[in-house]
């Protein structure tokens, strides 16, 4: 049951991060000179589709999570298929509270996304972009981040959702800068937009981070409290391994900086080093997955702090 | 960045530090604070309610109190209750007098983290 939750939990926090990171993509990379229509609509087509597969994978794991709940707070092995049960954890718990509104969400998300794009409507990013800050925020007041009591609930809630935000801003976002990079490559756009859109990112990306750390630091004061636990709990060695994944990533994130990114601009071979800018990209995408996996399994443990107490 | 606005960025910083230190006592699942009757102890009145305080806010739907004798028998109680005013606080009537006698209170609760934890507790009831 433990393994099933940590998969859907997986499952649940990668498909709403690239929902609302994907999405909101076009609106500081591509907008201000140097973009270019054809491009746009690209991507916008590009973040519609991706959002249609992210709300169904969100769905199916939201529906999932809520079964695995049903059972582990019933103490019930069969709770997941008891409808008084599931009905109380929808109605009468915090979990269930947030529980209800975001299956609501996912319910009608891909609906509306499959009708428009067998429609072949223009791509609308702005519906994916409302829903993704919803679904990723409202993650925080799931589990830990519910923790406390009076001020420091909201404390912690409003933390955890900024961190939260600013991971799904370069997760999500590093989907969409893979399949810009290749879409301007292929259609021949030029150097110009390419330095324009990894120029905005890397800028994003960068305060991102900031936010990430900050908000991590916080966190991890919160639920960890101490050096000593951090070292000696199971909680407080994947957090380490979290970070060391997340520190790979700003380790790739400065080399296309700080390497690619010049090597891009200035003549040359200008293939190679988008190939080289590509791959970096990919490594920086498996980190990332491993920095969500290792989230998906902290969830379901006990905080560092609890340990110590105990 | 001027030094002025730096003074004032830390100065703010420390302001959140101590706002959230003073609340780094508060662990996210929810283990047993104290209780009435308390841990341990021996009342000359039998108890009406048994009441549990937790270190987390719980949910009710989830979380129960049960009373058992010496012998292990269990006495009936009534559903438990949260405080309106504090979640954290649990409470459940005793259905009846108590007999004098040993007795263990076992609860099991859910925390609002969604995580479920249990303990148990004694207490004598000598008239």
């Amino acid at each position: 049951m433990e393994i099933l939750l940590v998969s859907l939990r997986f499952v649940q926090y990668m498909a709403v991060m690239i929902l609302f990171g994907s999405s909101l993509f076009p609106y500081y990379a591509l907008a201000g000179k140097g973009s270019n229509r054809g491009c746009i609509t690209d991507i916008a087509a590009f973040v519609q589709r991706v959002a249609f597969y992210a709300s169904l994978a969100a769905l199916l794991s939201a529906v999932g999570w809520l079964g695995c709940e049903a059972v582990l707070m019933s103490g019930d092995a069969n709770g997941y298929r008891e409808g008084a049960t599931i009905w109380t954890v929808l109605s009468d718990t915090e979990f269930g509270e947030i529980w209800r509104w975001r299956l609501l969400l996912l319910l009608l998300l891909p609906i509306f996304l499959g009708w428009r794009l067998l429609r072949h409507r223009t791509p609308l990013v702005w519906p994916v972009l409302v829903s993704g800050i919803f679904l990723v925020a409202s993650l925080a007041g799931v589990g830990h981040g519910a923790m406390g009591i009076g001020f420091s609930v909201w404390a912690h809630l409003g933390n955890q959702a900024v961190h939260l935000l600013a991971a799904a801003v370069w997760v999500g976002g590093l989907l969409s800068l893979f399949h810009t990079i290749r879409y301007i490559r292929n259609a021949a756009l030029g150097v110009e937009l390419q330095r324009h859109a990894l120029a905005r990112f890397s800028l994003v990306g960068f305060v991102a981070v900031l936010l990430i750390v900050a908000s991590g630091l916080l966190n991890t004061w919160f639920l960890v409290g101490s050096f000593d636990a951090l070292l000696h709990t199971t909680y407080g060695q994947v957090l380490m391994v979290k970070v060391a994944c997340f520190l790979f990533m700003v380790a790739l994130a400065l080399f296309n900086r700080l390497f690619v990114m010049p090597q891009l601009a200035g003549a040359g071979d200008g293939e190679a080093s988008l190939q080289l800018l590509l791959r970096s990209v990919v490594a920086e995408q498996i980190f990332a997955i491993l920095v969500v996996a290792s989230v998906s399994l902290l969830g379901t443990l006990a905080p560092a702090m609890d340990r110590m107490v105990m | 960045m001027s030094k002025s606005m730096t003074l004032r960025i830390i100065s703010q910083a420390m302001v959140i530090a101590i706002l959230f230190g003073s609340h780094t006592s508060a662990v996210a699942h929810a283990f047993l604070d104290n209780a009435t009757p308390k841990v341990g102890s021996v009342v000359t009145a039998p108890p009406k309610i048994i009441r549990i305080q937790l270190t987390q806010r719980v949910e009710v739907a989830f979380s129960h109190i049960h009373l058992f004798t010496a012998g292990g028998q269990e006495i009936v109680m009534g559903p438990a209750a949260a405080d309106p005013s504090d979640q954290t606080v649990l409470s459940a009537p005793v259905a009846g007098t108590l007999a004098a006698g040993q007795y263990e209170v076992r609860w099991d609760v859910l925390s609002v983290d969604t995580h479920r934890t249990n303990g148990h507790f004694p207490f004598s009831y000598q008239p």
